[in-house]
């Protein structure tokens, strides 16, 4: 059961990077372009600022969601030296029943706000895109953070059930940034 | 190379847990009997963080809890909604964009092994003074870490060089304790992250930020070296004879890495390019001088760093986005012009403030990761802080130094189990090793915290 999901969050996770990739791609090279144009007195490309900022918003949502199932967001981690491995999966499984709920309400937000959106559709100055396809990034990540909390979910409560816990143990320090 | 640090006891404390959890439960009541449920929401917050929540979760139930519970109008979407607005803010500012492109810089830099590079032309520059290796430690570590952005990574690649030499020179405590508080060092140097973060909060101009930020990160870095100077000379380490040869090698081996901090100031104060524009320049200075000169990243790796390094900036900004909200509730109500007043009655003088706040500070960067912590404090601290007259640029980089040195500080600093960890020594050890580095590091805390001119001084002359 958890491997077909997790096939299934692997194609979506998969879809994910690409859009990541590309999108700061397109903002290095964009703002390059940009620069070397200005400098040789050439004005600029008039949508490329536009493009770089909705790129950003999309690399963020994205990142934010792919971080989550490799179990890479930040918490406070004060009482983990305190825990068996048991006892934090047990921690574990109820804050990410809490992250599924308070993802999955605020996503439904995010879904009925661009819903709102869409009956005023309004268009983006120098790109001419419509507001709500950019932001529709917003719910759309949000909903798979609450997918992803709702998988880490199922994967602790089989932990507890079989007492195996390694994968709670993955390498530290390294892909952290503080 | 893979660390793992110790996260988990072999059995689960039930009397450290139960108290914890006791003890911020009680608070919770006191503060939801005296100020109903508005005054509750630190305690959730702190009892959802013992509980090991996400941290951008966390802030989302006080985002849910203030916005639908605490306002009484309009259906549960109307009122849930300005969440969705403050995030869709990030597209309004031009200065997200440099916190990607700066990381991504950054860790393209470190795939690509600059930390040999640094460290031989720090040994090379610095080695012939007394306390010569220990000095070109704190360069190597302070340069890695504004590069890098990592205070983790920091002692990892370049401690993981330079300890066996130092501990062979100066003895074990000596080796772990400098190492252990050099991590952060280089944090306030540019580009540094946390500046642009503290920049893009409390929405001050992220130049006069880098220039306020060079003094102070001259003054730690260079009482650190004094110290270890002293140290060394006590200690009879040997010195190591000036070679020009050598470091006109060393310069050359590694002239690419030295030279983008310089670029960097250069483009940005110069007037060439806007700090945002310099971070994608950074980026495609990395790609080049990694993957074509040095040739030690190869084209197909910069698809798995890309991926990495966002995750990681994701992390952070989603926290930011999830904050924003809280903040805007809270400014709505006027929490924190109410905490100022309140506070300015009992505390009079912005002396005892100050230092009210580097302790707090200190606390939560024991805690906290520098970054979370900048996105929660600045928005509650900067009114309090504004209503004793502290500039803000001062103010940021009061934080980033006091967070810095929280990374450092037993019980919970993050970098005292990063130590642990990489060099194989007991947490204890390290604790007691680390003490003296932090008891200079805070000297030069409470020094940049006072003299307001050491932040400030530049920014005026500079005329920004």
């Amino acid at each position: 059961m958890l491997a077909v999901l997790r096939r299934v969050d692997a194609a979506i996770a998969a879809v994910e990077k690409v859009l990541v990739v590309s999108a700061i791609a397109a903002m290095v090279v964009l703002s390059t372009v940009q620069i070397g144009m200005r400098t040789a007195g050439a004005g600029g490309l008039p949508w490329a600022d536009e493009l770089i900022r909705f790129s950003m918003m999309w690399v963020a949502f994205l990142g934010a969601s792919l971080a989550t199932s490799e179990r890479r967001h930040i918490t406070i981690d004060l009482l983990d030296r305190s825990l068996s491995p048991r006892g934090k999966a047990a921690f574990n499984l109820v804050v990410e029943i809490l992250g599924v709920l308070v993802l999955g309400a605020i996503a439904y937000v995010g879904w009925w706000y661009i819903g709102q959106e869409r009956m005023y559709p309004d268009k983006s100055p120098a790109l001419g895109v419509l507001y709500w396809h950019v932001k529709t990034i917003i719910p759309a990540a949000l909903g798979i953070i609450a997918w992803r909390f709702g998988l880490l979910a199922i994967e602790d409560a089989q932990g507890l059930k079989s007492g195996d816990f390694d994968y709670l143990s993955g390498p530290d320090a390294e892909g952290r940034l503080y | 190379m893979e660390v793992h640090v110790q996260r988990f006891g072999e059995r689960t404390e039930w009397r450290t847990v139960g108290a914890s959890l006791a003890a911020v439960g009680l608070l919770g009541g006191l503060l939801y009997w005296k100020f109903g449920l508005a005054g509750a929401l630190p305690a959730v917050f702190l009892l959802l963080g013992l509980l090991g929540e996400a941290l951008f979760v966390t802030l989302g139930v006080l985002a849910l809890l203030s916005f639908v519970v605490l306002t009484d109008f309009g259906t549960f979407t109307e009122r849930a909604v300005p969440i969705v607005l403050e995030m869709a803010r990030i597209t309004e500012s031009p200065v997200f964009v440099a916190i990607p492109m700066f990381t991504l810089a950054g860790a393209i830099m470190t795939r690509g092994g600059i930390s040999e590079r640094l460290v031989r032309v720090m040994k090379a520059l610095l080695g012939f003074l007394p306390g010569g290796l220990a000095i070109a430690t704190i360069g190597a570590c302070a340069f890695f870490a504004a590069l890098s952005g990592s205070s983790a990574v920091t002692i990892i690649a370049v401690g993981g060089m330079l300890a066996p030499a130092l501990e062979k020179d100066y003895g074990k405590p000596f080796s772990l304790g400098l190492l252990t508080s050099c991590g952060a060092i280089g944090i306030l140097a540019p580009p540094s992250l946390p500046l642009i973060i503290y920049g893009v909060v409390s929405e001050t101009d992220i130049q006069q930020l880098f220039v306020a930020g060079m003094v102070p990160a001259l003054l730690t870095i260079g009482m650190l070296a004094v110290y270890c100077s002293i140290r060394g000379f006590m200690a009879k380490a040997p010195r190591q004879e000036f070679d020009g040869a050598e470091l006109f090698a060393a310069c050359r081996h590694g002239a690419f890495a030295l030279a983008l901090p310089i670029l960097l100031l250069g483009g940005i104060y110069g007037g060439i390019v806007t700090a945002t524009e310099a971070s994608i320049l950074a980026v495609l200075y990395a790609v080049i001088v990694e993957v074509a000169i040095h040739r030690e990243v190869k084209i197909t790796d910069l698809w798995g760093i890309t991926v990495d390094t966002m995750m990681l900036v994701g992390s952070i900004l989603i926290i930011l986005l999830m904050a924003l909200s809280v903040t805007n509730w809270l400014t709505i109500e006027q929490v924190p012009q109410a905490a100022a007043t309140a506070i300015q009655a009992t505390v009079e003088s912005r002396f005892a403030f100050l230092l009210a706040l580097n302790v707090l500070l200190l606390i939560v960067g024991c805690v906290m990761d520098i970054f979370s912590a900048i996105v929660v404090m600045t928005p509650l601290v900067l009114p309090i802080a504004l209503a004793y007259g502290v500039d803000p640029v001062h103010l940021g980089i009061i934080m980033v130094v006091n967070l810095e040195l929280g990374f450092a500080t037993p019980p919970f600093g993050i970098n005292l189990f990063i130590s642990s960890a990489f060099f194989r020594r007991p947490v204890a050890e390290v604790f007691k090793a680390t003490l003296p580095f932090l008891g200079v590091l805070l000297v030069g805390l409470l020094l940049i915290t006072w003299l307001e001119d050491l932040a400030l001084g530049l920014v005026r002359a500079s005329g920004l």
